[in-house]
């Protein structure tokens, strides 16, 4: 081997050795970094909402409203978890005063739904309703929900711009 | 620490291969903080995983029958709920109503209170034979281990009586967090 071979490859050596130095360093300094998300990751944060309004006739339920993308709980990390499912619903009556009743479904289209009084929309009126459910969850547990709206017989309602469904899944004992 | 580590190895026959072991397993633990699919690392992260203890705090109540509040009267003890935080951190602690209530044939005043009265929000008009939902919520610092022991008191203006329906709720939400982290 010649000797700028020879050079070569102990200068390629040394390079190596100084990378892994380096990397040795680093996992020395800053020993939380590599493993600070380590089961780090149990909440869950989903929303859904309509980005135009429409009108929900006298009499007539809507559902499926603002279902958001279903989820998992992460599976890796705590046991069990308290869902929040939080819809915050904008109804406007016409010309008649009607009511409103906001149902959340915790699950797939069809699921069990939870519904809310029926409240009161005055006519030319826009009221705004939050109504919230909570439940259990597991982790990995998969995490579906969406909205209904029921206009009463007396008048229709439009529901406004961005009324949203929320959920909050938080890791608890 | 890494300084006693440089100086041992100082002038040491066997440096260079030392050198490589380090070097070779500082990779692995670096590959095994990224490379989920390596059983070896994943096994390390579901030990992991399973020493992390519960930190949130969530409760919640329901109303399950009507409650009557006559004209400028005040009922406590709605929705109550009773709870212990885990021993984890500090938090920072949300409660929130949400009340529907309804008037009676004469327009009124609903007021909500929390924390046995000590905080409570701005009278909302009922109109008469009317049902509105109302939110509420106040925010406070949070111990560990720390107990919660708070519903829902509601206030009927003179103009006439209110009735609170099944559906309202009480919630407590608790984000573990560094007390420097959090503002009320």
């Amino acid at each position: 081997m010649s000797r700028e071979n020879q050079n070569h490859k102990n200068s390629k050596h040394g390079s190596l050795l100084a990378i892994l130095a380096l990397a040795l360093v680093s996992w020395l300094a800053f020993p939380a970094v590599g493993h600070a998300q380590t089961g780090s990751y149990n909440g869950l944060m989903l929303q859904a909402q309509n980005m135009s309004a429409f009108t929900v006739p006298p009499g007539r339920t809507f559902t499926d409203v603002n279902q958001f993308d279903p989820r998992n709980i992460p599976a890796d990390g705590l046991s069990n978890y308290t869902v929040v499912y939080r819809a915050f619903v904008y109804a406007t009556a016409g010309a008649s005063a009607t009511t409103c009743v906001v149902g959340i479904t915790e699950g797939p289209v069809g699921a069990k739904t939870v519904y809310s009084p029926a409240v009161t929309v005055p006519p030319y009126t826009t009221v705004q309703i939050p109504f919230e459910v909570v439940t259990k969850a597991h982790a990995g547990d998969l995490i579906q929900g969406s909205s209904t709206m029921s206009a009463g017989s007396q008048g229709g309602f439009t529901i406004g711009y961005f009324s949203s469904l929320t959920l909050l899944a938080y890791p608890t004992p | 620490m890494f300084t006693t580590v440089r100086k041992s190895f100082q002038n040491h026959p066997l440096k260079r291969l030392s050198l490589s072991v380090i070097g070779s397993a500082t990779i692995a633990a670096a590959l095994g903080s990224t490379l989920w699919a390596a059983p070896s690392f994943a096994q390390s992260k579901t030990t992991t995983a399973a020493t992390t203890t519960y930190a949130g705090i969530m409760f919640h109540k329901c109303v399950n029958s009507p409650i009557t509040v006559g004209a400028g009267q005040t009922v406590r003890g709605i929705a109550p709920i009773s709870g212990t935080a885990p021993q984890a951190s500090a938090y920072g602690v949300t409660a929130r109503a949400v009340v529907f209530v309804q008037a009676g044939s004469t327009e009124t005043t609903c007021l909500i209170k929390l924390a046995g009265g000590a905080v409570w929000g701005t009278p909302i008009t009922i109109p008469a034979n009317t049902t509105v939902s109302i939110p509420f919520e106040d925010t406070s610092p949070g111990l560990p281990g720390e107990s919660y022991n708070i519903a829902i008191a509601i206030q009927a203006g003179s103009g006439g009586s209110l009735t609170v329906l099944p559906g309202s709720s009480l919630t407590i939400e608790g984000i573990a967090s560094k007390p420097s982290n959090n503002a009320y």
